[in-house]
């Protein structure tokens, strides 16, 4: 999650570190400094360099010369000698080595008390007399920490609809296709993706993610369809569902009662499998619901949905 | 013979919540030599005719376990890491979802200069089927057989398993290594452990988007694997800079797409489907 400027402040603040509000001075050198989490070597990384368009993703990720990365161990922490070799690297004034230790420590503080994914200095100006003018910063920090910054959470703006589809564990991204999805499991939700834009060749693609999670109930599901009503570029949704500790009567269940207090906008296709598929099945079948199809296989459903896109 | 289930005598940390109490009744049903269980505070319980302990420690002591799997909350969840790792537990498995990433790192650090292997977090754990599971994959979709499974996600892995199985083509073992930024054990270890495996003939390796462990992955299939491998990696329609659903599942800074990481198990000489009910077909 991407703080709020203000926040960002405000934390930096506590660390000691005030981002110049006034005038910018007349700049020698200007720095960039940025600390992120390298995920192919599990440690962080403090990046620094005097050119002006560093990106942290690439500068962590890769080490061509434009920028100086010294790796933090994350039992130990960031140590005075890496910015100091830091600093002899850049090509800074030797008088700013002190301060740049200092500021760069504070950095590394924050970072850690807020849970950030990335925090970034950029830039800072250093003025002829070696002041050191931080002029902007950003930081993201991690969703998985938010319940020990709650401060930070009020970032989120989410609205009501979002914090009770967060709450129930469901998560909702929403694209530009026309064929609405609901899965269990992130790496199946994607799957579900791919085949629509696989057997959609360009001409039907999916209009969202949507993972309701694990253990789905029929409160879940029903819930999961009462969001993609918003969607109106919707023509038809498929519901891709394997059952592990969701149950596939539960999902029957979520489907027949919101079919049947009020007709969805569009056409369903839905797979069952795996606990009480075939139960679930049966029940849908007995609920005679006149627009709702079942699927055997993903592949069967996609072309299903796919078809009804390509032909309307 | 299989990978990772020998000889597992099993305890449960989170025995006595209501996930870790449904999942304990599962893995002793499919067989698993469930020795304990620790709830900190709860010493002296039952649970499924199971003892609970108050520490690893103690539990170790007590069981000789040298497996465990984690259920307790996002919260406290490294924190039972570190008292595994501490207690000699050889083999951690945790299942737990929603770990901070900064307690990741600090505990994949930990483990790793420790003599324990961890797998997970946010993952399924290990199911070999007819012998154990530890961990939560549904036993009944599997079948005994020679295909090695290792995956990064949960119903993604249960789906494709039951495919395979309702074409009478068995697992020898079925492992999540999970879906986060940083976990314990990697496709590579994984790949290594399955082609060492005289009762594993073929690899399902089922990818995501994020990270580079595929990238990883097809570097080692192409320099040591002999036995083959299906791949199928999923996102190629996710857009960049979201998070699908897994906490490790984002396409940042234009690094982890679904693309170059395909590219790369094909040049490895890995067999690449685009639709994960075409696995099957492969290994016939």
């Amino acid at each position: 999650m991407r703080l709020k400027s203000y926040q960002v402040k405000r934390r930096l603040a506590q660390f000691g570190i005030r981002i110049t509000e006034d005038e910018p001075p007349e700049a020698a050198i200007s720095l960039y400094l940025g600390i992120g989490q390298d995920r192919s070597i599990g440690k962080l990384a403090l990046v620094g360099s005097t050119e002006r368009d560093i990106q942290i993703d690439y500068a962590v990720k890769s080490s061509p010369g434009a920028f100086h990365r010294e790796d933090i161990d994350p039992l130990i922490g960031l140590r005075s000698y890496q910015v100091l070799r830091m600093a002899g690297d850049l090509n800074l004034p030797r008088p700013l080595y002190r301060p740049l230790d200092k500021i760069a420590q504070a950095m590394y503080n924050c970072y850690i008390a807020s849970d950030a994914t990335i925090l970034e200095i950029n830039p800072f100006l250093i003025a002829p007399d070696n002041q050191l003018f931080p002029m902007a910063a950003k930081m993201t920090v991690d969703d998985n920490a938010l319940f020990r910054q709650r401060d930070l959470a009020e970032s989120l703006e989410l609205s009501p609809d979002e914090v009770e589809i967060k709450a129930m564990g469901i998560t909702y991204i929403q694209l530009d296709g026309q064929i609405g999805c609901i899965a269990n499991g992130a790496g199946l939700a994607m799957a579900t993706m791919d085949i629509i834009n696989l057997y959609g060749q360009g001409n039907a693609r999916p209009a969202n993610f949507l993972d309701v999670g694990g253990g789905a109930d029929a409160g879940k599901i029903e819930r999961a369809l009462h969001k993609l009503q918003e969607n109106t570029d919707i023509q038809i949704t498929l519901i891709n569902i394997f059952g592990g500790m969701t149950r596939c009567d539960e999902v029957a269940e979520g489907i027949i009662n919101i079919c049947q207090r009020q007709p969805l906008a569009w056409p369903l296709v839905v797979r069952l499998r795996g606990t009480n598929a075939q139960l679930g099945q049966q029940m849908i079948i007995d609920a005679c619901l006149p627009d709702v199809r079942l699927a055997d296989t993903m592949t069967h459903a996609a072309l299903i949905a796919v078809d009804k896109v390509v032909t309307s | 013979m299989s990978i990772l289930t020998q000889n597992r005598r099993v305890l449960i940390q989170g025995m006595t919540g209501k996930r870790g109490s449904f999942h304990t009744a599962q893995m002793s049903d499919a067989g698993t030599d469930i020795v304990g269980g620790v709830s900190p505070g709860r010493g002296g319980d039952w649970v499924h005719g199971k003892p609970v302990f108050d520490s690893v420690e103690l539990a170790v002591e007590v069981t000789e376990a040298n497996t465990s799997v984690i259920f307790v909350p996002a919260a406290f969840a490294a924190d039972a890491i570190y008292e595994a790792v501490d207690a000699g537990i050889e083999l951690v498995i945790c299942i737990t979802e929603g770990i901070p990433l900064l307690d990741m790192l600090k505990v994949y650090d930990y483990v790793k200069r420790s003599q324990s292997r961890l797998i997970g977090p946010n993952c399924p754990g290990i199911l070999t089927p007819g012998v154990a599971s530890i961990g939560i994959v549904p036993v009944h979709v599997a079948q005994p057989g020679h295909v090695g499974v290792v995956s990064r996600s949960g119903a993604l892995t249960y789906d494709v398993v039951n495919t395979l199985s309702s074409k009478n083509i068995g697992q020898s073992t079925i492992i999540g290594i999970g879906g986060d930024p940083f976990v314990g054990t990697t496709f590579i270890d994984v790949l290594q452990m399955f082609e060492n495996d005289p009762d594993t003939s073929d690899i399902v390796l089922l990818g995501e988007i994020g990270g580079r462990g595929e990238i990883d992955a097809a570097r080692y299939i192409k320099k040591r694997m002999t036995k083959r491998v299906i791949t199928f990696v999923a996102g190629l329609s996710a857009p960049p800079n979201r998070r699908m659903g897994h906490a490790g599942a984002i396409v940042e800074g234009g690094h982890g797409t679904a693309e170059e990481k395909i590219e790369a198990l094909r040049n490895a000489g890995a067999r690449v489907v685009y639709n994960p009910e075409e696995i099957a077909d492969h290994l016939r």
